[in-house]
């Protein structure tokens, strides 16, 4: 699904990313940890295509972005940390945009329903600047799951929500998977239940993988980092 | 009210005390200076005061001289419509502008507090109108003595004193106005909140019909000049008084979260800095978009149901601008008349074939970019998150969320274009629509990528040159009109093309 091979990124003179390969299979979920600094929201924002590497390639279900930009980037949908919406929009109507612009055929129902489940059905008509961030975070969630393309891309997407958001989103996230999509998530901390299937532990601009514990053992690993 | 107002008034006071104490540190008085270093320091400011304003009253006594007593009382009768206006553009700067605003102290504790909203924004009035107040009567009174030297009118030092205190007092009655009526709309609920535009036609009617009421402020200051203002004293006074506790009176009736909410914007705006205005000027028009949103218990309009990328974002385009303020579809016809109209008028002026000519128009061309135009299509561009979701496909995004906004424009344009008489429509109206999609479609390529990586960014005002040049040149070398319009449908075409196959940026 993604495989990312070379990939060396840096800030001025400041390398954040070295020469870093991986890969995630179709099915699988990857965590994404490491240091604050590790280069983590990097990592995610140049496979979602929002930042140009220096060097090394990127796939997604064998579009590259080099070579095909707009079919690579019609597979990832990334949620970064802060997420930005259209003022004017409602939150239905940025559902109703996505929904329509990607013709899907049963969006009303699947916004409702993913609405529903995040608790923001109550909050639809409201717009998106006047929400709280866990609200935004929501949405930006439903708003991804909703395409639901092959490649997820999620940044610290657990921080901003409450307990029963953080189980719903670990449900949909597993449910995405099984379907046959990828996730790939960084994050500080873990709720519980969270079981990613792939451990990569970004340190020195370089993925070191992990086997991956059991849950227990991995808030304890991620409280290391 | 009254020991509202003395707390508020000694709060204030202590206000423009500490910044006076911080604009002396600016011109190098410390309080801790000593006493002589203090003197000699102000002694130093008041002679280059004293200084700068006797080569101002120089200049201004040989302009004086140097004006036609008949040019100057031409002009002096024109004043009272000119006083007029500038009321009128003040009426339209405070109701744009609500002038209620609370620094954020005063949100923390003058706000939260059970003081008398009269007394707060009275003694807001006062202290923010005092200084413009006196800067405009300093202007009044250099205007004064202008005309007096120019009439050679008797007792000219009395005059500029006259005109310096009537000034003062008018431009404090004209604010008082503009506040009661701001504060007065601010408290009204929707629809009656809109028929503060009555107020223009109320104003154009009672000019027409009762000339001396309306144009009253302005005969009162030429009064000063023409020696027949003495009796008009003791009634600015109470007027000025009426209009205080009418601003109170207005004041009291404040909602104090709306001036909380409108004071946190500004403070917002206001942190952007001095040059902000300029500089980021979609971050204030962010700002104030979604202050007066957020006030919208019901919003305007909705998403229309549509099958198709462009019906569904043709819907958007049509959906943000009805939520907008109703200005932005006079910003946008105002943009669409502006650069025909000076394109038209420069060749009226220099003629086709002046090198001058089309360098001007060229400027003008890269000086009025529809910005307007592509707002919607430009928001995704600040905004990953939301790019990600619309189609790939710069050109398909272009043509279903500019049309709409450019359509605006092109009213604008045409009129511009088919009311000059002098100018053959039949050719004037598609070179200034297929100029204006050119300068568009330059716009929208100037945010985004080639695919070829090795390819530079097409910026503007590049852009604009070289098309420019190409059309100009090709009419220029056929010598006819007709070949520049080819060449500039040719453009359009070439630029629809690397947009469509241009990537987001």
């Amino acid at each position: 699904m993604l495989h990312v091979e070379n990939l060396t990124y840096q800030y001025g003179t400041l390398v954040v990313l070295r020469g870093l390969s991986l890969h995630l299979a179709p099915g699988q979920v990857g965590l994404l940890f490491g240091e604050n600094g590790a280069g983590k929201s990097t990592l995610l924002r140049c496979v979602a295509g929002w930042t140009e590497p220096r060097k090394g390639s990127l796939a997604v279900d064998g579009a590259t972005l080099r070579g095909e930009d707009r079919e690579y980037r019609a597979r990832v949908a990334f949620v970064p940390d802060t997420p930005d919406f259209y003022d004017e929009l409602t939150a239905w109507e940025h559902l109703h945009l996505v929904g329509q612009l990607h013709r899907l055929p049963d969006w009303q129902d699947r916004a409702t329903h993913l609405l529903e489940r995040f608790r923001l059905l109550e909050h639809q008509g409201a717009l998106p600047f006047t929400f709280s961030r866990g609200m935004r975070a929501k949405l930006a969630l439903c708003m991804a799951l909703l395409i639901s393309p092959p490649l997820l891309l999620l940044d610290e997407p657990f921080n901003a929500l409450d307990a029963l958001a953080r189980q719903t989103l670990w449900q949909a996230l597993r449910a995405h998977a099984e379907q046959g999509g990828a996730v790939l998530f960084s994050s500080h901390s873990i709720a519980s239940g969270v079981e990613p299937d792939v451990l990569l532990h970004l340190r020195d601009g370089q993925i070191e993988p992990v086997e991956p514990p059991d849950s227990l053992d991995l808030t304890g690993l991620l409280a290391q980092n | 009210m009254w020991h509202d107002l003395l707390t508020l008034s000694q709060l204030e006071a202590k206000r423009r005390a500490r910044q006076i104490a911080y604009g002396l540190r600016l011109l190098g008085v410390e309080r801790t200076d000593s006493r002589l270093y203090q003197a000699y320091v102000v002694g130093f400011w008041l002679f280059w005061l004293f200084a700068m304003g006797a080569f101002l009253l120089d200049a201004v006594e040989q302009l004086g001289r140097a004006l036609l007593a008949d040019d100057a009382a031409a002009l002096l009768d024109g004043v009272p419509v000119l006083v007029l206006f500038a009321q009128l553009a003040y009426l339209v700067v405070v109701y744009l502008n609500p002038p209620l605003k609370l620094a954020a102290p005063d949100l923390a504790y003058v706000a939260a507090s059970p003081a008398s909203r009269g007394a707060i924004a009275l003694v807001r009035f006062v202290s923010g109108m005092l200084l413009p107040a006196s800067g405009l009567a300093l202007a009044g009174s250099l205007a004064a003595l202008l005309f007096a030297w120019s009439l050679d009118a008797p007792g000219v030092a009395r005059i500029g004193a006259r005109a310096f205190w009537q000034t003062f007092a008018l431009a404090l009655l004209s604010a008082a106005v503009g506040w009661t009526l701001a504060l007065a709309r601010q408290n009204t609920r929707s629809p009656v909140k809109h028929a503060w535009w009555l107020v223009f036609p109320v104003v154009a009617v009672g000019a027409a019909l009762l000339p001396g009421a309306i144009l009253w402020p302005g005969r009162v200051w030429t009064g000063a000049i023409l020696n027949a203002s003495i009796a008009h004293g003791p009634l600015l006074i109470v007027a000025i008084g009426v209009a205080l506790a009418a601003v109170a009176a207005a004041g009291s009736r404040t909602h104090m979260a709306q001036v909380m909410d409108l004071s946190q914007m500004y403070a917002r705006i206001h942190r952007l800095g001095m040059w902000g205005f300029l500089e980021a000027s979609d971050v204030i028009t962010r700002l104030r978009a979604q202050s007066r949103l957020a006030r919208k218990t019901r919003l305007r309009g909705r998403l229309p149901h549509t099958s198709g990328a462009v019906a569904t974002l043709l819907g958007q385009s049509a959906l943000i601008v009805a939520r907008l303020s109703p200005g932005i579809v006079v910003r946008l016809l105002v943009a669409g008349v502006t650069a025909p109209s000076v394109a038209i008028a420069l060749v009226r002026l220099g003629g086709t074939s002046p090198v001058q000519t089309w360098a001007l128009i060229f400027v003008a061309l890269i000086q009025f970019r529809p910005r307007e135009a592509l707002r919607v299509y430009q928001v995704p561009v600040d905004r990953p998150f939301v790019r990600q979701f619309l189609p790939r496909n710069n050109l398909l995004r272009f043509a279903g969320q500019v049309a709409l906004p450019l359509a605006i424009m092109g009213v604008g344009a045409a009129l511009a274009a088919i009311t000059q008489p002098w100018v053959p429509r039949g050719i004037a109206l598609p070179l200034v629509l297929g100029a204006l999609l050119a300068q568009a479609l330059c716009q929208a390529l100037d945010t985004a990528r080639l695919p070829d990586a090795t390819m530079p960014p097409v910026r503007y005002e590049y852009a604009i040159l070289v098309c420019g040049a190409l059309v100009v040149g090709s009419g220029l070398v056929v010598g006819s009109v007709w070949a520049a319009l080819l060449a500039l449908l040719l453009v359009d075409l070439g630029l629809a093309l690397l947009l469509s196959r241009s990537l987001p940026a």
